[in-house]
């Protein structure tokens, strides 16, 4: 059985820039993983690269082992971390472009969860704030049933209520099947909810450990280990 | 609300603690079911597998029981609850014993600190 | 999944290029109701009135049809390479289909307002001076024919090509600007500007390389041919193929840079 995601000697380099070198990584179903590391570590290069919206320029980058494309759009689904819809639709026309386009999309659960966050489906999307604009792209994208689910710091820039929320959804929407890749520079929040962890630093992976190996053999949080890692 | 989790310690062995003490403490009553494992981790905020080796582990040891599709319940077993209930207070007493060492004291002395502050609870 | 994607982007893009047909039509029905009262009203003030609004009609065209392809292009550039490219790129289809979903409803759309345009004006004509309106096209459908007939070629084929020239046009306009703004996104920072420079780049650069290969072709020509044969069936043949070319080459750079150089920031 093919691993659910697998990057052999990823690499993107831009004209004077390697943003990735040499990345090999293999990641699991049913798992929750954390990619920790500072700013400008190639975070979002990696994430950008499984979602197909950037190519590599060398290396292979493999979903349940075939190649990034359209069949593994149809089973990944990403949060990217900045608004990305049209601003001039209704939430309720969203919601049915999701349903649309997407076969494991669904509408009872989007709906079921839009009106625990007491967002209605009649707003227009450009009148909403930041934090719940941001909330509804939680919404679509954890109310498809993907294989893997691709969340670029959803927890960054929301309240500690809706930080919880989030955390939430996203534990009690877990398949075995599944695996969520959380990006994310904010750990303490984050790191009971993770399985396994990879710690990136310029475009380089240094380790891809479990939580457990880090809290009982080296006896620390993965917030205080990361920070013993990147240490400036 | 998420539980209150040290950070530095495995998960695993928190959630073990806490759901022995809801047991010991009446929170959970023998034969009561227990939430599934997806909804006690929401709850707690944390990784569901995590939970649910919680939950083999308390299987295995008998404080929690499974009845295949109906999910998993306490033991009705009050013995076996009395048995978890003085380990569980041996271990705090070790703990106790072990700091009261560190600050210097002796086990007499101790003992007599210990009386002291119950008859001054008592009065 | 293509079918849907075009009803979406048709639906998207209708909203605004609805409205500016609404204005379009607005604009006819006044002129056409102003006419109709300086006729009735007879008092000098109407006419006046009318030759004004005729004013505003042939701004107004002018726009509709400017402000229509300037939205189109920009429509594409927003979500292909902006913020919503990343909902685009991110649905389960091969980004070639994308890409030729966006072309197929941009160029529907700017045919349409070409036809409704011309459909416009025809009808002012018609409504204000249907006689010598026709007599007018009359004319003009024979000049047409005695040209067609000048040059040596047949009146279908001479309609044939304008007919190609005109949406062919349109085409090679929206797939310029859309090239323009997939090389444009290339770049790191100011992918506004450089899409515009590209633009321009590649307009220059078309026409430069036309005219050459018009020069050498036509050197060609005089030739091999010399003064036997009629130059002009050949002349439109080049041209013809000249913008099918220009149309071709925007499209696979558009194709390639989807494919391959996708730069999403």
């Amino acid at each position: 059985m093919s691993a659910l995601l697998e990057c052999r000697k990823l690499t993107k380099r831009y004209k004077t820039k390697e943003v990735l070198n040499q990345v090999n990584l293999t990641l699991e179903s049913g798992r929750m993983i954390g990619l920790l590391g500072p700013n400008g570590s190639g975070k979002t290069t990696l994430i950008k690269m499984i979602n197909g919206l950037l190519t590599p320029t060398e290396g292979e980058l493999l979903f349940c082992g075939g190649k990034i494309g359209e069949q593994s759009k149809r089973h990944i689904s990403y949060l990217p971390d900045q608004t990305y819809l049209n601003m001039n639709q209704k939430v309720r026309d969203v919601i049915a472009f999701f349903e649309d386009f997407y076969e494991d999309f669904e509408k009872e659960r989007a709906y079921d969860m839009l009106k625990k966050l007491q967002i209605s489906a009649d707003d227009r999307l450009k009148t909403l704030s930041k934090g719940t604009k941001e909330k509804v792209q939680l919404v679509l994208v954890m109310s498809r049933r993907a294989k893997l689910y691709v969340l670029d710091e959803p927890i960054a820039g929301v309240d500690p209520a809706v930080r919880d929320y989030i955390l939430k959804t996203i534990i009690s929407n877990y398949e075995p099947e599944a695996s969520v890749l959380i990006a994310t520079h904010l750990i303490a929040d984050i790191e009971n909810v993770l399985d396994e962890v990879v710690l990136i630093q310029n475009g380089r992976v240094m380790q891809h450990l479990s939580v457990d190996e880090i809290r009982s053999q080296k006896g620390k949080s993965v917030d205080a280990y990361f920070r013993e890692v990147f240490k400036c | 609300m998420a539980w209150n989790l040290d950070s530095d310690r495995p998960i695993f062995i928190q959630i073990l603690e806490r759901i022995r003490i809801d047991v010991i403490s009446g929170k959970y009553q023998p034969g009561e079911k227990l939430p599934s494992v997806r909804e006690l981790a929401a709850e707690a905020a944390v990784n569901p597998n995590t939970m649910q080796r919680a939950f083999a582990e308390l299987e295995r040891t008998g404080l929690v029981y499974a009845k295949r599709t109906s999910g998993r319940f306490i033991t009705e077993d009050q013995e076996m609850i009395e048995t978890v209930k003085s380990e569980i207070a041996k271990e705090k007493i070790r703990l106790f014993l072990d700091s009261m060492k560190e600050l210097g004291y002796e086990k007499e002395q101790t003992l007599t600190l210990m009386r002291q502050s119950m008859e001054g609870e008592k009065a | 999944m293509l079918g849907k994607l075009l009803k979406q982007e048709l639906k998207t893009q209708g909203k605004t290029v609805f409205v500016m047909y609404g204005v379009l039509a607005i604009a006819t029905l006044l002129t056409i109701v102003s006419y109709f009262a300086g006729r009735f009203a007879g008092a000098r003030i109407f006419s006046a009135i009318f030759v004004v609004v005729c004013a505003i009609y042939a701004m107004t065209l002018v726009v509709t049809v400017v402000a229509n392809f300037i939205s189109l292009c920009f429509h594409f550039y927003q979500s292909m390479y902006s913020a919503q490219g990343y909902l685009t790129h991110t649905l389960p289809m091969k980004s070639t289909q994308i890409l030729h979903v966006k072309i197929v409803a941009a160029f529907a759309y700017m045919c349409l307002t070409g036809i409704l345009s011309i459909a416009s004006f025809v009808t002012i004509a018609i409504v204000v001076d249907g006689q010598s309106f026709a007599s007018f096209f009359q004319v003009l459908v024979k000049a047409f024919c005695d040209t067609a007939q000048e040059l040596g070629v047949s009146s279908v084929w001479f309609a044939l090509f304008f007919l190609l020239l005109f949406f062919l046009g349109f085409l090679n306009a929206l797939l310029l600007f859309f090239a323009g703004s997939s090389i444009g996104q290339l770049s790191h920072r100011s992918k506004g500007a450089f899409g515009i420079a590209a633009t321009v780049g590649l307009y220059y650069a078309s026409q430069i390389v036309s005219l050459i290969g018009f020069f050498i072709g036509s050197l060609i020509y005089a030739e091999k041919f010399g003064t036997v044969h009629n130059p002009a069936p050949w002349a439109m043949g080049a041209g013809s193929l000249l913008l099918i070319f220009w149309v071709a080459v925007y499209y696979m750079i558009c194709r390639i840079i989807v494919q391959k150089h996708l730069n999403l920031e």
